[in-house]
């Protein structure tokens, strides 16, 4: 598996470079995320900041709820809910492609065009993931504050301009920097992942459901153990 | 010439969108600076720090003229790095102290400019600093008069 990841890394510097399959990519996997990534982000503010003000109300520090919401999204929460939204969207998506073309031959047609179907095929989603998660994770971090920043001004009666402040004088460029990382992390992952998957599929229809269950599974749970794995790594 | 086709399009919005939303997380909110080198740096030296932070605004006169960089303890002293705005000169015998906004608000450092005629240069330390007033203390102080006479109209009034 490891070996896989290996190959791809290998082929990804190799001409001929493809950046219009890695455009598609990026167009299938961050622009088509955009508007999930968005609704999803959205909901997780309004319950951050319904479930941190009732807990910080009993301390009567309401005004802590905007530094709450963006700690939250920007360290944890926007790149693991983006990683698993793109696994569930895209991930599942880039394994049944490749399992059916693996399953039809169409990965040897291509071998016997002297076209290396790792290159061809695993290289761009690769490039494309670890392209759009970090973009992904950083809507997802604005949405959910701005969607807190409204319910929060507008439902809660919390001061708008005292809540940006607390925003900005708590948040750090460690904060927004330890999202970033975890982002591009998990990017390599979901296109690991789901690009072996999808070259090891076999036995037919069924073979390819089975291999995006499989994907869709190991990925959701390498990002939340990764997710440990990186804050307890990096927080020190 | 423009033949994208929608794919290349709505790739490149994303792209955009993206980098924009990344670009205001991160300097907007994360704080992260993108040209350095457009202050200079003091260090002062505190008895006491009270709730001093990193990133707290350094005022003169109520104006934010930098911010404090780091935080560390020297010789059981706490030690600010300041970074000010290199527009601003500071007379050696500038006095640094620190003070909230408001009775219990967000720490600050405040520069009383001296009058000295050589100002202070890049990794100057500040010699004359008062440290943090202790709110509670002050109460304390005032409410039992502990250490000399409070004011007349200090205390509690009904």
């Amino acid at each position: 598996m490891s070996l896989f990841l290996g190959t791809t890394l290998r082929r990804l510097p190799q001409r001929p470079f493809r950046p219009r399959l890695a455009l598609a990519q990026i167009e299938m996997i961050g622009a088509g995320s955009v508007s999930v990534v968005m609704l999803s982000a959205t909901f997780t503010g309004l319950v951050l900041a319904l479930q941190g003000y009732s807990v910080l109300a009993r301390f009567g520090s309401e005004n802590l709820v905007g530094s709450l919401v963006t700690l939250s999204l920007t360290r944890e929460l926007a790149p693991v809910l983006a990683a698993l939204m793109v696994t569930a969207r895209a991930g599942s998506a880039m394994t049944a492609t490749i399992g059916n073309m693996a399953v039809t031959e169409q990965t040897d047609a291509l071998k016997s065009l002297a076209v290396d179907p790792v290159h061809h095929l695993a290289v761009p989603r690769l490039v494309g993931c670890v392209v759009s998660l970090p973009l992904l994770t950083a809507i997802f971090s604005l949405t959910g504050v701005a969607a807190a920043y409204l319910f929060g001004v507008s439902v809660l009666g919390l001061d708008g301009l005292a809540f940006m402040s607390n925003v900005r004088s708590s948040v750090e460029w460690s904060d927004v920097s330890i999202g970033l990382w975890k982002s591009l992390i998990f990017g390599v992952v979901i296109a690991w992942i789901a690009t072996f998957r999808g070259f090891g599929t076999t036995g037919g229809a069924l073979g390819v459901g089975r291999a995006t269950s499989r994907t869709v599974v190991e990925t959701a749970v390498l990002v939340l153990c990764g997710d440990y794995v990186v804050t307890a790594l990096l927080s020190r | 010439m423009f033949d994208y086709t929608k794919m290349e399009i709505v790739a490149g919005v994303f792209v955009v969108l993206g980098l924009a939303a990344l670009g205001y997380l991160s300097i907007s909110i994360g704080g992260l600076r993108v040209r350095p080198g457009k202050t200079y740096r003091v260090s002062a030296r505190f008895s006491n720090l009270g709730d001093l932070k990193a990133r707290a605004p350094v005022k003169i006169a109520g104006v934010t003229i930098g911010r404090v960089e780091s935080i560390r303890l020297v010789d059981y002293y706490g030690l600010a790095e300041l970074a000010i705005r290199r527009d601003v000169a500071l007379p050696k015998d500038t006095i640094a102290s620190i003070a909230t906004a408001g009775l219990l608000g967000d720490a600050h450092v405040a520069l009383s400019p001296g009058s000295a005629e050589a100002n202070l240069a890049d990794g100057d330390r500040i010699s004359h600093t008062e440290p943090a007033v202790n709110i509670t203390d002050l109460i304390g102080r005032t409410a039992f008069g502990t250490t000399g006479a409070p004011p007349a109209d200090a205390g509690v009034k009904p």
